[in-house]
């Protein structure tokens, strides 16, 4: 049963003890599903902004994590397509000369590849990638993230299964690569 | 199930996200007891699991809550008013409604002034690290903003460039350069497409050169704004206003004769 609040304050102090704990796994998300890191941070408040405006549709004690995530999915997508209507020029597509600054230190927002997990998530395709999100990272049931995805349910496990078979088998191959290179 | 019919990648992936009915489970739970195969690939499917959930978020980060909350801040403003409900008769309140249509069909004023201090204080909470100013050009120029974006350079005034984004101001494309000093003190350039004849008429003038400026001051925040042609140019900050005024006069120009 969604909470009706009356009081705005309690409703507000209640919003952020629920939400912004996830924000870092949000964060995290977001970079692998927008081009440049300061696009996904906009989506991540765009995505607290929409969750705060329906807090009193979210019903206590269900997966605030995977309401986040569903919300985040959707804002990611909008902006992907909005992006390609604008045709913006993702930073990647910037000649490497103009951004590889060795001389710089790396930014915060640029050190994305913090573990190779999540490198090789980012590097997945779609969508492949959105499955293994939705599920692994963002918490969501096979049917929530088939309802997030607009895909059947049974479509959303077969890419997921793949998703992560790709990543493991991945993950396996850098490890026998590190492996080799230590024996030499 | 036997050992020579093992379970399909996605039943085993089902199985470890707890998403099979019990019998089934139970099924591949029994299967996996006796074929290592299986249960290796149910272990490694519960690590990678682990390793996904924990591994691929951003280390936690005060600054970007405080971001969050700010946003949170001025929805709050903008919610709160239209959360009274007074128990007016239904006369009172078919009136208040037409002139609600009447309002929101009228052009909106918004004071630019005031989004880029709170961009202002947002930035100065970000991380920061120094940024080429021939990168950040080249940002722009892929963006295709409808304006000529410029990148000033205070590096002579030792303000350095510490981050610069495309993003959105009063619901058009902006650019928003960083800078801070050696001290740490953060200064924000915006720029919008834009007419001086927007800015809110509380601005304090001055001219300098041919060229006329408009300070504001928003909460503890100073911000100068000069057009330069279309454009829009603002630098606000948690400065003393005779230093924004200062930085402003030294970098603006005019544009050049169309």
């Amino acid at each position: 049963m969604a909470q009706r609040w009356t009081d705005h304050s309690a409703r507000r102090v209640a919003f952020e003890q629920l939400a912004l704990p996830h924000a870092a796994s949000l964060r995290g998300a977001a970079r692998r599903w927008c081009s440049h890191a300061s696009v996904a941070d906009d989506a991540v408040q765009e995505t607290y902004l929409r969750a705060y405006r329906t807090f009193d549709a979210f019903e206590p004690g269900t997966n605030a994590r995977a309401w986040l995530f569903t919300i985040l999915y959707s804002v990611c997508a909008n902006e992907r397509e909005r992006a390609r209507l604008r045709r913006v020029t993702a930073l990647d597509e910037i000649p490497e000369a103009m951004l590889a600054d060795p001389s710089q230190p790396v930014k915060p927002e640029d050190s994305l590849a913090e573990s190779e997990v999540g490198r090789e998530l980012a590097a997945l395709a779609e969508p492949f990638r959105s499955a293994v999100l939705l599920v692994d990272v963002g918490e969501l049931s096979y049917e929530q993230a088939a309802r997030a995805a607009g895909c059947a349910t049974g479509t959303l496990r077969s890419r997921l299964a793949r998703g992560r078979r790709a990543l493991a088998e991945k993950l396996a191959h850098l490890t026998r690569v590190r492996a080799r290179a230590a024996h030499e | 199930m036997s050992d020579a019919l093992h379970p399909s990648p996605e039943v085993l992936g089902a199985c470890v996200d707890g998403a099979l009915a019990a019998r089934e489970s139970a099924e591949v739970e029994a299967h996996a007891r006796t074929c290592e195969t299986c249960a290796g690939e149910l272990r490694a499917l519960a690590a990678l699991k682990t390793q996904l959930r924990d591994g691929t978020g951003v280390g936690a980060d005060p600054a970007f809550d405080a971001r969050i909350r700010a946003a949170l801040d001025r929805e709050d403003g903008r919610a709160l008013p239209r959360r009274v409900r007074p128990r007016w008769p239904y006369a009172a309140l078919a009136a208040a409604a037409a002139a609600l249509l009447l309002w929101a069909a009228l052009p909106r004023a918004v004071d630019l002034p005031a989004e880029a201090a709170v961009l202002a204080r947002e930035a100065a909470a970000q991380p920061s690290a120094r940024t080429p100013a021939a990168a950040l050009e080249a940002r722009f120029a892929a963006a295709e903003l409808p304006f000529a974006a410029r990148v000033l350079d205070l590096g002579m005034m030792g303000w350095e460039i510490a981050s610069g984004e495309v993003s959105r101001l009063a619901e058009r494309p902006s650019t928003q350069i960083l800078y801070r000093d050696a001290t740490g003190r953060s200064l924000l350039c915006v720029m919008l497409e834009a007419r001086a004849s927007e800015l809110p008429d509380d601005a304090a003038r001055f001219d300098s050169g041919a060229i006329t400026f408009f300070e504001f001051t928003r909460g503890d925040v100073t911000v100068v704004a000069w057009a330069e042609g279309d454009v829009l140019c603002f630098l606000a900050g948690r400065l003393p206003a005779e230093e924004v005024r200062a930085l402003a006069v030294a970098k603006a120009m005019l544009p050049p004769p169309s």
